[in-house]
């Protein structure tokens, strides 16, 4: 199975969620935790994984031969991202613009544009006590977090068991490509204005993928009741609530594990994946929010 | 969602490989809606995981297990509960609340890789 966290407003609870969540459940099953934020990966702060391998994220970036080059311009004209502009019959390449797709070399009638690998960003993978643990960070200048999420996302490929993905914040394409094809997505808020308005862009991301999706609510006690009033509305089950807890933030701040250092959020997370279990097979309460 | 629990009397067996019957729960909402209990065969490795796998469980509970069956069970993504003791009733109502207990497993006879 896999269970993506997500959240659209930043710094709600994702990456702690899913790492207590992943160390909890590995005692009972195999488990891999992908940390998708590879802007700003984190989960390794608290898995402190012994990293066993190490590989480089590539994209076809186009090369074109000049002396083949007729300068007729449909390589510039399919590109979504001005990454190739042709300019008095010679086509200029923008490599840091592009993002792989390939159309240019299948539309040169020359044959000119040929396509090499560029390094955008790389992956690590290890092992986290029980924990296989797989993360990714994009090169520093290299605009294109989506693509590196993508093959991180990817390596659920390789694994059996439960897949934990913890996505970037936000919606935008790096969350898509964490989301997409899940079994399952987690959306954590916060019962804040802020919180509500962002679990809002959340949830109609995940209906457009078509990945039926559940709320925890993290820091209960701050805030209003207009979060839990729209999971109500929108007849989005709401899977788990946190309390707001001195103890938790504190913890979290040394880099802990909560499931090693609260008894009760063990039970609640074992509880939490039950309802996920069933609202997965299909015999929940409630449909699963779409 | 089916879980399956190695009984012996009534309880947890504290043997996986070598409990007399096997109790099926199926659970419906959260609630167990059928209890049906299933003899075992005898010791013979290998055949209660493809057995239980056939059944639709998705979770085992026991007592404690051996190394081979729980990679067959992780093989096939069943999630495995060991060291839980206890009334059969009361661990899976345990179970079901998030608040089931485990200790130490009952079965550590030669145990390598998580």
């Amino acid at each position: 199975m896999i269970l993506t966290v997500a959240s659209g407003k930043g710094g709600t609870g994702k990456t702690t969620l899913a790492v207590n969540m992943a160390l909890l459940l590995a005692e009972t099953m195999p488990v891999a935790l992908l940390d998708c934020d590879v802007e700003e990966p984190n989960a390794h702060l608290f898995l402190h994984p012994a990293i066993d391998a190490c590989e480089p994220v590539t994209l076809p970036t186009p090369v074109v031969d000049e002396e083949r080059c007729c300068g007729c311009g449909k390589c510039a004209a399919v590109c979504a991202f001005n990454a190739i502009l042709v300019l008095g019959g010679r086509a200029l390449t923008f490599p840091e613009l592009c993002h792989g797709c390939g159309g240019c070399a299948l539309l040169c009638p020359e044959g000119a544009v040929t396509e090499e690998p560029r390094g955008i960003g790389v992956i690590e993978a290890g092992w986290a006590e029980k924990v296989r643990f797989f993360h990714g960070r994009v090169d520093i200048g290299a605009p294109l977090a989506a693509p590196v999420a993508a093959a991180v996302r990817k390596r659920a490929q390789e694994r059996q068991g439960l897949i934990i993905v913890d996505a970037p914040p936000g919606t935008s394409c790096p969350v898509v490509a964490a989301v997409k094809d899940s079994d399952y997505c987690l959306l954590v808020t916060e019962p804040t204005p802020f919180g509500l308005h962002d679990l809002q862009l959340a949830v109609g991301m995940a209906r457009e993928l078509q990945v039926p999706c559940g709320v925890v609510v993290n820091r209960v006690g701050l805030g209003d009741q207009q979060v839990a009033a729209y999971c109500a509305s929108e007849d989005i089950p709401v899977l788990l609530e946190i309390p707001f807890d001195r103890r938790y933030a504190e913890c979290y701040a040394r880099g802990g594990q909560l499931v090693r250092e609260f008894p009760e959020l063990r039970d609640k997370l074992r509880k939490l994946w039950l309802r996920i279990r069933m609202e997965v097979e299909g015999d929940g309460p409630g449909a699963a929010g779409h | 969602m089916k879980i399956a629990i190695a009984t012996a009397n009534g309880a947890v067996s504290p043997h996986f490989g070598h409990c007399p019957e096997f109790t099926l729960a199926l659970v419906e909402k959260g609630q167990v809606k059928e209890m049906e209990t299933l003899p075992s065969p005898g010791h013979r490795p290998g055949v209660w995981p493809e057995f239980l796998a056939e059944q639709g469980a998705s979770v085992v509970i026991a007592g404690g297990m051996g190394a081979r069956a729980q990679e067959l069970f992780r093989a096939k993504d069943i999630e495995t509960i060991i060291g839980a003791q206890g009334p059969v009733r009361e661990v899976l109502a345990a179970y079901l609340a998030g608040s089931l207990q485990v200790g130490e497993d009952a079965c550590d006879h030669g145990r390598d890789r998580p």
